[in-house]
């Protein structure tokens, strides 16, 4: 027997008749590898967030405020915080859902703006007292805020927050490129959530206020002020976590007109409406 | 857009394409140094072999040849996902081909004019792998070993 070489190599393509490389081509594979990975984690995340929502309700605000008790309020000293806490307890009669007793603090920021945290606690940004205009829109958002801790919002965020942890933890062992990518990709489906409790938020403080005061004027003020002065006004709705401020208003005139909830005076705020700490 | 997702794309942009490259140029100087050493014979069995008639053993040595590639980070990347679901891991089967061929050649540039190279195995192994912080790019090691024999008088029969 005689041995003759021969080349398997096919001259004109180096790859051709290669048996042992996959002939697919990796572009392709990268495409088809993150659509699936997207899905599983989408899925996965859709039923960890799920069953968030049905474990909340029968988690006690009690167990809420001992988890709470843990997590830091960062208030700061401020004169009008006595008035807070009076109107505050004054909404709370009026809410459709009781939202139990809440903490109402100052926060020391600039930027107007208002939080619910676990627990029942709500903060105020000092930024917001300096630039609020009327008791009826300073309720509005106090009321705001009450309806996501009626609806235990805060404790779903961090149940959210866990999953989010959780899911990406799982895959940063992986890889970190992966971790990243898979990190940036769940924070959008968390801003579709955020956007819903907000207007349902937005509905409880309407109802709330209607009942306080006996009319729905200067529901929509504060909105109206942040789309005036508005920062947020460059992000596209799809992106921002809260609805754009023309929807919001749009959406709370709407109501008052449709559900003739009417139009009444203002309340104004107390006299020396300032910040005596300062 | 924030800053690692930038650094991110051009990594994996830079990864493909000096990748693709590299590996296309790899592919074809092996195609054009494999079909140059096609004379040089090389087996996998190291007995039952019989000399041809009256021919002499003059001379046998341990050659080996190794090469080490390493991925890119696109490659890397594939297959990390790849490593989520399973399957076929394309992405490092041309890297292991490539290396394993790489050092085949060497080892038959070795032997240098050896009528015969004997036992021939491959191992291959990864060198350089993860670190600590799960940053380190892996390379694989392809190492070609056999026995090259020397015979006197008639060559091996080749045509």
């Amino acid at each position: 027997m005689k041995y003759r070489p021969k080349s398997l190599n096919d001259s004109l393509d180096p790859l051709k008749g290669n048996v042992n490389i996959s002939p697919e081509h990796p572009l392709k594979e990268l495409l088809l590898l993150t659509a699936a990975i997207a899905a599983i984690i989408f899925l996965s995340y859709l039923l960890l967030g799920f069953s968030v929502d049905l474990v909340v309700p029968h988690i006690s605000m009690e167990f809420e405020k001992s988890i709470a008790a843990r997590m830091e309020f960062p208030t700061a000293a401020d004169s009008r915080a006595p008035y807070l806490k009076k109107i505050t307890e004054e909404l709370r009669r009026s809410t459709p859902i009781d939202t139990g007793h809440v903490e109402v603090g100052v926060y020391d920021s600039p930027v107007p703006n208002a939080f619910a945290l676990p627990g029942g606690r709500i903060l105020l940004t000092k930024g917001f007292l300096d630039v609020v205009e009327s008791e009826n829109e300073l309720s509005m958002v106090i009321a705001h805020e009450l309806g996501h801790i009626a609806h235990r919002d805060p404790l779903r965020g961090i149940g959210r927050s866990l999953v989010l942890a959780f899911i990406s933890s799982l895959f940063m062992n992986t890889d970190d490129s992966v971790g990243a990518f898979i990190n940036s990709s769940l924070s959008f489906t968390q801003l579709g959530y955020s956007r819903e409790v907000e207007e349902r938020s937005d509905h409880f403080a309407l109802e709330t206020i209607v009942k306080h005061y006996g009319h729905g004027a200067g529901a929509a003020d504060f909105f109206k002020r942040m789309k005036e002065t508005n920062l947020s006004a460059k992000i596209p709705e799809f992106f921002s976590t809260h609805p754009g401020e023309e929807h919001r208003i749009a959406y709370l005139e709407r109501r008052i007109e449709e559900e003739r909830l009417g139009w009444g005076a203002l309340t104004p705020l107390p006299e020396n409406w300032e910040n005596d700490d300062d | 857009m924030n800053i690692d997702f930038i650094i991110f794309i051009s990594l994996m942009v830079i990864g493909y394409t000096a990748g693709s490259i590299a590996e296309r140029r790899h592919f074809k100087s092996l195609t054009r140094r494999e079909d140059a050493t096609l004379r040089q014979p090389v087996v996998t069995f190291d007995e039952g072999y019989e000399l041809p008639s009256g021919a002499k053993y003059r001379r046998a040595a341990l050659v080996s040849g190794s090469a080490v590639v390493s991925i890119d980070y696109f490659k890397r990347f594939l297959a990390s996902l790849r490593f989520l679901v399973g399957g076929r891991v394309g992405a490092y089967e041309s890297l292991l081909d490539r290396a394993r061929r790489e050092a085949i050649l060497r080892m038959k540039y070795q032997a240098g004019g050896a009528s015969i190279i004997m036992g021939m195995r491959v191992e291959t192994s990864t060198i350089g792998g993860r670190r600590k912080n799960n940053k380190g790019l892996g390379s694989v090691e392809a190492v070609a070993y056999g026995t090259a024999v020397w015979v006197d008088e008639v060559s091996p029969q080749i045509t």
